[in-house]
């Protein structure tokens, strides 16, 4: 299994790519943008897209996938059934499926962020969309949202071995261990520091 | 990136080093797991996907080479130089690095949350999209470098100076600085409060 990662410009999001090298199938996590250099890297390594993970329904994690379905016929998972107006298999919490040879994806629903939101654990890799960043939790608009990510967050994220791996929709590559010691989401000092305490994230 | 082979030793959750069967906190003795991959480090130029978690590796000269999906985490690296290097997508949490030299690097979307730093030098590098979170660093430079949306949320940063580096959208939230110069840096554009972290 081979593991790329993209900077989007729009909306500063990342894009991943897994790659299988057995069977040549590729997966893309939040296809923010499909841009000419990423389709040249895809063809270049002779992957196909077989499959796309959204893990929530904000553009700047969704754009690009009306760019990709032109060329690949992939398999879109989410929560919601329509993603840019394509239908998505709907998958729910704690659903496994495979995603190429020998390698398969867990959901994991982390809502607060968005109602939608998802996070996608396959082995020791969790692409944890906006509901966390290396440092910081995902913003949402009101207490309730807030208090329901953060449990979410610890009951599903933060209870992974230290050593897990943890790819955000935007900024740079975390761990379990790093974020349990030094998120400033789970600090109440920084909580009081803020003074927009919910606002929508871009 | 780097096999998740877990450790054979019971209830371990940790992966094991590349070429082993355990975790280097396992290993009988890691000493001879750190020389065969220093041999490895030594031989090519293209690191790609080495596991070599835990391990203590001292006083080699590894510049110009290419690292690519490595785990150096909780390792000890001393006297050692990276100049002119490339790392894309490595993970060092929670490592010691004492004396070592990344200059002229080229460092992207990789994590050094939790390392301790000292007496390293950064000088004229790109290091952009990385994870310093939680570091404690001491006596180093990043001087003339490129941190481009970096982030340094709660480091303890020391006799550490930053001058003339491009800070645009760098994270320096609830970090501890003393003695800390960012002269000739665009300060103004760093993130330096919560609010601004979601804008």
């Amino acid at each position: 299994m081979k593991l790329y990662f993209q900077y989007s410009p729009y909306g500063s999001s990342n894009v991943f790519l897994l790659g299988c090298d057995e069977t040549g199938d590729a997966i893309l996590v939040d296809p923010a943008e499909f841009t000419v250099n990423l389709l040249r890297f895809i063809e270049k390594n002779g992957y196909y897209v077989r499959t796309v993970l959204v893990t929530h329904n904000h553009k700047h994690h969704i754009r690009g996938i009306a760019t990709l379905m032109k060329i690949y016929e992939a398999r879109i998972y989410a929560s919601k059934a329509m993603i840019c107006d394509f239908p998505s298999t709907v998958v729910r919490d704690g659903d496994r499926f495979d995603l190429c040879r020998g390698l398969d994806a867990e959901v994991l629903s982390v809502p607060g962020h968005s109602s939608d939101s998802l996070a996608f654990r396959i082995g020791k890799l969790v692409f944890t969309g906006d509901t966390l960043q290396a440092g910081l939790i995902g913003s949402t608009i009101s207490k309730y949202g807030n208090a329901l990510l953060r449990r979410s967050i610890s009951q599903k994220i933060l209870n992974l071995a230290d050593d897990t791996i943890l790819l955000p929709g935007h900024g740079p590559p975390s761990t379990v261990g790093a974020e349990k010691r030094f998120n400033l989401g789970f600090d109440d000092e920084a909580k009081k520091n803020r003074t927009r305490k919910y606002d929508l994230f871009l | 990136m780097f096999p998740f082979n877990a450790c054979v030793e019971r209830d371990c959750d940790r992966n094991s080093v590349s070429g082993f069967d355990r975790c280097a906190r396992h290993m009988a003795d890691p000493r001879v797991a750190a020389a065969g991959i220093s041999e490895i480090l030594l031989s090519t130029t293209n690191v790609k996907d080495l596991n070599l978690a835990g391990l203590e590796i001292v006083g080699q000269d590894l510049s110009a080479r290419a690292f690519y999906g490595c785990s150096f985490m909780g390792s000890t690296l001393r006297n050692i130089a990276f100049t002119g290097s490339t790392f894309r997508m490595c993970f060092l949490d929670f490592s010691i690095l004492q004396s070592c030299d990344f200059s002229k690097s080229d460092i992207q979307f990789c994590s050094f949350a939790g390392c301790a730093f000292t007496d390293c030098a950064f000088e004229n590098s790109e290091l952009v999209h990385n994870n310093f979170n939680g570091a404690r660093i001491e006596e180093c430079t990043f001087n003339s470098s490129n941190l481009y949306n970096s982030r340094f949320i709660r480091s303890e940063v020391t006799r550490t100076e930053f001058r003339d580096c491009d800070v645009k959208r760098a994270y320096f939230l609830f970090d501890l600085e003393k003695d800390v110069s960012f002269k000739f840096s665009n300060t103004q554009e760093a993130i330096r409060n919560v609010d601004q972290a979601y804008l």
